[in-house]
């Protein structure tokens, strides 16, 4: 018999991570699938990091700044924490669909809030494990491996999440709390969470620059060593096998985590109250009567309103289209100067071109609200089923959606980055042309991913928007896609043709690739969208 | 109005849910399906909308195949589920109108709404999110729904369910409105007292078969539909 608490974690684990709810023999084949799909994307993940690692190793063996590994291995799993416990915050910590039911059964509030934060824990390890273990694997093998340190190593990876997940859960608590009352809730809500990004993508541009700044032998207060103090202190007890630093790491990453747990526990139910959606109602006057729209439009507002009424669901599928326009801006504000050469100016301008190219490939395909669309009709499937609507009229205003919002992100970003790199009017049409033809044709590939693969018990909008197995596939492809791109590129191209010409020759591939999809969808996506049975 | 030909549905290979069902509605009807938990009536239900395909066997929405035609059989047909889970960030204004749209009603919405949320007495709420909306306010705008445009054939699953006894009672006159100018309605229940009461046909359905159907004096004699019901519809 398991303990109740471990039920209860195990539970909301599987909620995380369950694919769709098919039966019989598909079901195992799908469960398979996705565990598979989670491998693929972890030893990538790993990969990625560990290839960052070794680089970054190299170059710091060579200055004798191993430590700062460690606490770029830290600084990473921290952004990624920090990320993680936003978005979970609301409807997974607070706000739930299951309190009422948890707090209908005879377990123990603080059961309940633990295992909820136990979860979260868990999943915080899980993000820890990708961006820190590369790091200190590479700083053991590059400086020497010492008891002390593999033992303080595995207690600081115990404790640090606990620091990230106090602090950002305080501060959206903060945020939930000040705006409860506010009519523009959702909207303070995106815009606050995009600045939010926009930080961390900033600073991740410096990294270089942060992490020289953290340098373990003479700490300056600066404003950032301040506030990532923990991140110091957890990184002199591994790399200095300092045991004052550990004792310090412990106490600050565990009593933050102890004050929030203890929060939560005692007022859990006005927390909860907090972060539920109460809209006023608005007035009606029915004497007056509405606009006679067309049944597409109708459609469209619909999926419209769908969109905007939920910032969780906005910002988890249209991130990538925001984080685009915020990369031009960074870009293109940080752009080196190079004066006086003409030869130079030219071989810049194609580089940019070029990354201008990679950047719109791999930010608008990385988020894609159709991959999870038709999931997120969830339990009113009936509805569209019941209506004499057609399937184009269907997807088609799904995908009107999907690109009322990422075109302009596109386009505003192009212009950013035209301006920026002083591109030719040739360059800026054929980078407009890409970005559309991206958009095409992950807009119609997420729709097919998600008319395989559909899911339609989610409790919480999150399972489908961020975990679900077709926006799981989606982003590995995109990563895929712009992983090609590069190689191609420096494998093949580079030197032999500009960079405007091997766009040309990507928009040709996308075209191409767009049309197969529309082909498909038009044979086979009605009898798809048929057989989906709720 | 509403005819099913000998439907055989399975959602997994091999296991029938149900068996050969055929009935008829015709206009005027006020059809009621009563049968066990589990017996097959929702399937049944959404088979004839057009939710659930169905292996073997055929509908007819006013003499339109389901499966040839589906949209012009929609466009006839108003369908309210057993658990009225409705598109929760629109308003309950926002949602009838939404509804209106698609079957392209024009102005002659505006009257029919103020008639028909008065009757079930939900004006007041309609200005609020469906995501704040109790169980029976959903089941009523999703009633208006179906009731607003004109259709011609109305099928209902379980609708009393979570309706105050305001709301019941006047659902029923509505029901009864309804297929006095001309339409049709069929509607599964467990309330039997309400089906004797209100129906003038009745069918029963044990484990995916039509035991009995017919008129409603056919089926129970001086019986009450109860114990017809219960003695196993024989
Ligand atoms: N989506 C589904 N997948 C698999 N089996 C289903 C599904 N929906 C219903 N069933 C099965 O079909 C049978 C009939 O179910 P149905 O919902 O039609 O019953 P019902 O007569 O409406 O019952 P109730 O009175 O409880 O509403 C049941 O045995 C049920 O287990
Ligand atoms: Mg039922």
């Amino acid at each position: 018999m398991k303990s109740v608490f471990w039920q209860l974690v195990s539970l909301n684990i599987k909620s995380n991570f369950t694919a769709n709810y098919t039966t019989g023999a598909r079901k195992k084949a799908s469960q398979t699938g996705t565990m598979v799909l989670y491998l693929v994307l972890v030893v990538y993940l790993l990969g990625v990091f560990g290839w960052t690692a070794y680089t970054m190793a190299q170059q710091y063996a060579s200055a004798n700044m191993t430590e700062l590994l460690v606490v770029a291995g830290l600084l990473y799993s921290l952004l990624f924490i920090v990320l993680n416990t936003i978005f979970s915050v609301n409807r997974y910590i607070l706000g739930a669909k299951d309190y009422d039911f948890l707090m209908s059964m005879p377990i123990k509030k603080s059961t309940i809030i633990l295992s909820k934060f136990a979860s979260l824990l868990l999943l915080c390890y899980a993000f820890e494990f990708l961006g820190l273990l590369p790091f200190l694997v590479m700083y053991f093998a590059f400086s020497g491996v010492t008891v002390l340190g593999i033992l303080f190593s595995i207690v600081a990876f115990i404790v640090f999440p606990l620091f990230p997940i106090a602090i950002s859960y305080l501060l959206w608590l903060f945020i939930g709390w000040i705006t409860q009352n506010l009519p523009q809730k959702q909207l303070i809500t995106i815009i606050f969470s995009v600045l939010l990004l926009f930080g961390i993508l900033y600073l991740s541009m410096y990294f270089n620059e942060l992490l020289t700044a953290f340098d373990l032998n003479n700490v300056n207060a600066s404003i950032a060593t301040v506030i990532l103090y923990p991140l110091i202190s957890t990184a002199q007890a591994i790399c200095f096998g300092n045991w004052l630093s550990l004792l310090w790491t412990i106490l600050i990453c565990v009593i933050p985590f102890v004050f929030v747990v203890f929060l939560t526990q005692r007022f859990y139910t006005g927390l909860n109250y907090i972060f539920v959606a109460h809209p006023k109602a608005k007035k009606v006057d029915i004497a007056k009567g509405q606009k006679v729209r067309s049944p597409f439009f109708a459609m469209y507002r619909k999926e419209m309103q769908c969109l905007v009424g939920a910032p969780m669901y906005m910002l988890n599928t249209c991130m990538g289209a925001i984080m685009l326009i915020v990369l031009s801006i960074i870009m293109g504000v940080t752009m080196q100067d190079v004066s006086g050469d003409v030869d130079a100016i030219n071989v810049l301008k194609d580089m940019n071109l070029f990354l201008s190219g990679f950047y719109i490939i791999l930010m608008l395909a990385m988020t894609n609200p159709m991959a999870s669309s038709i999931s997120l009709e969830g339990k009113t499937w009936w509805q569209l089923k019941s209506m004499p609507v057609s399937f184009n009229q269907i997807i088609w205003s799904k995908m009107l959606v999907y690109i009322t919002f990422f075109a302009p992100c596109a386009v505003i970003s192009v212009i950013i980055s035209c301006i920026c790199y002083g591109l030719s009017v040739w360059a800026g049409a054929v980078l407009l042309l890409l970005s559309m033809l991206v958009l095409l044709f992950f807009g119609l590939f997420g729709l097919v991913l998600n008319l395989k693969k559909y899911n339609f018990n989610w409790t919480n909008e999150i399972m489908v928007v961020k975990q679900g197995a077709p926006v799981m596939i989606n982003m590995l492809v995109a990563f895929a896609i712009a992983f090609l791109f590069l190689i191609l590129y420096f494998v093949l191209f580079m030197g032999l043709i500009s960079s405007l010409l091997y766009l040309g020759i990507i928009c040709i591939l996308f075209a191409i690739g767009t049309t197969i999809l529309l082909v498909y969808i038009n044979k086979n996506g009605k009898q798809l969208f048929d057989a989906i049975e709720c | 109005m509403l005819n099913i030909n000998n439907v055989h549905k399975s959602y997994k290979k091999g296991v029938e849910v149900l068996r050969g069902i055929s009935l008829n509605v015709e206009a005027g009807d006020l059809f009621a399906f009563v049968g066990q938990n589990g017996a097959g009536k929702t399937t049944l239900i959404k088979c004839c909308c057009g939710i659930h395909d169905f292996e073997q066997g055929e509908i007819l929405i006013d003499g339109v195949d389901i499966k040839k035609e589906p949209m012009r059989c929609k466009k006839n047909l108003a369908y309210v589920p057993d658990n009225p889970d409705m598109y929760s960030f629109l308003t309950g204004y926002g949602y009838i109108n939404f509804i209106c749209d698609v079957y392209g009603m024009g102005d002659e919405r505006k009257a029919r709404l103020e008639e028909l949320s008065r009757r079930l007495d939900i004006q007041k709420s309609l200005g609020l999110k469906i995501s704040e909306y109790s169980h029976g306010m959903k089941q009523k705008i999703a009633l208006i729904g179906a009731f607003i445009r004109n259709a011609k054939v109305l099928i209902f699953d379980e609708p009393f369910v979570g309706l105050d006894p305001f709301a019941s009672s006047e659902l029923k006159k509505m029901m009864r409105e309804f297929c006095d100018n001309g339409g049709c309605i069929f509607f599964s229940t467990h309330v039997l007292e309400v089906a004797e009461k209100l129906c003038n046909k009745v069918a029963i359905i044990k484990a995916g078969q039509i035991v009995a159907s017919g008129t409603m004096q056919d089926i129970k004699g001086d019986k009450s539909l109860e114990e017809v019901f219960l003695a196993g519809g024989e």
